[in-house]
């Protein structure tokens, strides 16, 4: 057994029937990965070397698309604003979404209510988000404002001030975080009793217990959410393209463009699928490289139970 | 090694399967998609048999439900089947890489140049001559855009205009008359916005003059003297001195309430296409609009108190409009090519027209509405229309409105179709929104947007190539 795990070729007959069912089971899933996501992402990076307008055969052209890729200024300023966004969202979503989970941890028997009323705007179909939250984000009518208002605050230009834009974006993002409010409540759950017993022993205050027992205790689950929200942040488009992309001009500046949105423009707006194709692996890249980064720093701050040394 | 040969296997069934789905893409096929098949001389509308699949265009309004039913009892072995909502171009250009777009498509006209530059259209030049259609009936300014180096591919579906509509009573309160207003003095009309124009402190309470900027950059380039792009579509004149004066006139237009930002913050509160709408709420003074929504005021505030005037050249002072609007065009690769020409001869014929607004009439003054007349692409189609259907309401505000958006269409320009039509759109869209916002002076916003434009018309045009 260890055998055919551990990379060597499986040699008896009993592993090699072991190895053909395995493979049965898995192949509805394999296929489907093959067919559907190796096989489009394989046919985009080739695509990527070339001119390709979609409605015609395409045509080879090396590296042109990646060295359009650092000539256009739209490019890097999208790739701007999307770091941006991820920048602020990654890191207030867990913070809040953490501070939501303690307080349901401490809510008792309502907390299953607090529950399904946090993880409702999950499941809030993403064009509804972008049009409630164009509305909510008015400068001038929006409720957000109005309620900045009776506590003395005028509200920015949300969606039409340049410099507020992306902090709107983030705002409205951040009513959407219920999913991983109920993955920390449940990781909170499995933090053992004993544990913040010991630490009241031995003298420590509230703050103590939850930075030196709670974090280290659901630290590989904040890294899982750490790793998924950045992808999910560096990848946002259906909200953002609603409340500023759809139908008639928006009258916003270059700040709503975020990465997606102007990789769908090239691709099905400007027939320049070839240059999006580059634009997918480029953001391919850096998702990797950031992926890698956390995972590499992980290791200082993750800790998982019944690992050793 | 067991394993090495393996990779080796993956890697191979990947690289076929990236190989396969290039080659199997029909869309990306060099040669000509069309079956070769030749247009019918004759269709008789009983015996003709088919299934339409028609993306872009649905049944939510009394005119579109309207036209379905008489081509369907006319039709009645064609089944029709709409797909409606926005026509979706990333679903159109998935379909056409697959080898199976739909059978007809309603489309912006500006995307019409597009396509057919990618040869993802048929053209139409045969079936106009075989069916003997007369092209003559729809509006120069709407065949202008569907016609691409010479040959039609799309028929005209409306053709919308833009007008002045002046709130009467926003004029009364200044001390205004809608005569006055004379649209081809620029120094007097940004005067009279800022007399309509307020401000309640840090609050918008009325836009004077709404130039309708990002969305009408070329019509007020156009109203300058300067067309966006040369007339056969391929080179960009973003830059011209025109072009710039214009965008920044309009763009100044916006000062009396305090800018762009304030501007939106205050329009996008709009209920645009309610009965609580900005001239019911004397939000706005005058505004540039396209001629629907004279409709929609007249259907959803019949009372509302409107002046609607015809716009005009800067300081000539002839009258001026610009054209857009939607075009029915069938797909390279379409499957029954003879009923989806039928289908959008039938849709955009005169009688079906007139058939369409007297339904439309009865429906709205059937709700206590105001029937405003229904504007149309066919030329002929709208004669009758307000000849036979339309009967003057007693409401001078409407009543009035009529002939000048008639004349509208007559001292309609549009824009060239051209290659990249969406890019170019971009271009000037992105640009005029930085000049709004102060980011840029008209001069260098326009001077960018050019060499975007052009540098998309030159791709496209290579591509062809």
């Amino acid at each position: 057994m260890r055998a055919s795990i551990g990379g060597g070729r499986p040699r008896s007959r009993g592993q090699r029937t072991e190895l053909f069912w395995a493979l049965l089971f898995l192949s509805p899933w394999l296929v489907g990965f093959l067919i559907f996501t190796a096989g489009p992402m394989i046919a985009s990076l080739v695509l990527s070397f070339m001119d390709y307008d979609v409605l015609n055969a395409p045509s080879w052209t090396g590296f042109e698309n990646y060295m359009e890729l650092f000539r256009d200024e739209n490019v890097m300023q999208s790739l701007g604003n999307t770091f941006f966004y991820a920048a602020l969202h990654v890191p207030l979503s867990m913070m809040i979404a953490l501070g939501l989970a303690s307080l349901l941890q401490r809510a008792g028997r309502r907390a299953n209510l607090f529950r399904t009323t946090f993880y409702l705007p999950s499941i809030t179909p993403a064009v509804a988000v972008g049009v409630l939250w164009f509305w909510l984000l008015n400068p001038q009518v929006g409720l957000v404002n109005r309620g900045l208002e009776l506590i003395g605050i005028q509200g920015p230009g949300w969606t039409t001030d340049p410099a507020w834009i992306k902090p709107g974006i983030v705002l409205m993002s951040l009513w959407g975080l219920g999913n991983t409010v109920v993955i920390y409540y449940a990781a909170l759950r499995n933090v053992p009793k004993e544990l913040h017993d010991a630490a009241v022993v031995d003298g420590a205050n509230s703050w103590q217990q939850f930075r030196y027992v709670t974090i280290p205790q659901i630290s590989g689950v904040l890294f899982f959410t750490l790793i998924v929200g950045t992808i999910a942040a560096l990848q946002l488009f259906a909200e953002v393209y609603t409340m500023y992309f759809r139908g008639q001009a928006s009258g916003v500046s270059d700040e709503a463009r975020f990465y997606i949105i102007y990789l769908f423009q090239q691709a099905f707006e400007f027939f320049r699928m070839g240059f999006a194709s580059a634009m997918a692996w480029l953001l391919f890249v850096i998702i990797l490289i950031i992926t890698a980064i956390q995972i590499k720093f992980s290791k200082r701050w993750v800790y998982y139970e019944g690992e050793t040394g | 090694m067991y394993f090495r040969r393996r990779r080796s296997l993956v890697i191979c069934l990947l690289t076929v399967l990236c190989a396969l789905t290039i080659a199997c893409n029909p869309g990306a096929e060099d040669e000509d998609g069309a079956d070769g098949s030749q247009p019918a001389q004759q269709v008789n509308p009983e015996t003709l048999e088919g299934e339409l699949t028609v993306w872009g265009f649905g049944t939510e309004d009394v005119i579109g439900a309207n036209r379905i039913e008489q081509f369907e009892e006319a039709y009645p072995k064609v089944k029709v089947k709409l797909t409606p909502g926005e026509f979706d171009n990333q679903k159109f250009l998935s379909a056409a890489a697959s080898g199976s777009p739909p059978d007809v498509i309603h489309v912006d006209r500006t995307i019409v140049g597009s396509f057919a530059a990618r040869g993802a259209l048929i053209s139409l030049d045969d079936y106009i001559d075989a069916t003997n259609l007369d092209t003559g009936i729809y509006y120069d300014s709407a065949m202008e855009q569907v016609t691409v180096d010479g040959s039609v591919y799309g028929i005209p579906q409306f053709s919308n205009v833009v007008v002045a509509i002046l709130n009467n009573t926003a004029m009364k309160e200044a001390g205004l008359t809608a005569a006055e207003v004379d649209f081809s003095d620029w120094e007097d009309l940004q005067k009279i916005n800022e007399q309509l124009s307020k401000v309640d402190g840090d609050k918008v309470v009325r836009v004077g003059f709404d130039a309708g900027l990002p969305g009408f950059t070329p019509f007020w380039s156009a109203a300058n003297g300067g067309p966006i792009l040369n007339e056969d579509g391929t080179e960009s004149m973003l830059d011209s001195p025109e072009v710039i004066e214009a965008v920044d006139f309009a763009a100044e237009t916006r000062e009396p309430v305090g800018g762009q930002e304030k501007y939106l913050g205050f329009s996008q509160s709009w209920d645009f296409f309610g009965s609580s709408n900005m001239y019911v709420r004397d939000q706005i003074g005058i505004g540039l609009f396209e001629q629907w929504y004279v409709g929609v005021l007249g259907d959803v505030s019949p009372d509302v108190d409107i002046t609607v005037r015809p716009f005009t050249t800067h300081e000539d002072g002839d009258e001026i409009s610009y054209s857009n609007g939607l075009a029915w065009a069938i797909p390279e690769g379409a499957g029954d090519t003879d009923a989806a020409f039928e289908f959008m001869k039938f849709m955009t014929d005169t009688d079906t027209w007139v058939a369409a607004a007297e339904a439309s009439k009865k429906d709205i003054e059937s709700k206590g509405g105001v029937y405003t007349g229904t504007y149309t692409a066919n030329n002929e189609a709208d004669e009758r229309i307000f000849e036979d259907v339309y009967e003057p309401t007693g409401d001078k505000s409407f009543d009035d409105a009529v002939k000048v958006i008639l004349d509208a269409q007559d001292a309609a320009v549009s824009t060239p179709p051209s290659a990249a039509g969406e890019e170019v759109m971009r271009a000037w869209e992105d640009a005029s929104n930085k000049v709004l916002l102060g980011e840029l002076s008209a001069e260098e916003a326009m001077k960018e947007a050019d060499e975007i434009a052009q540098r998309a018309l030159d791709e496209a045009s290579e591509d062809q190539g």
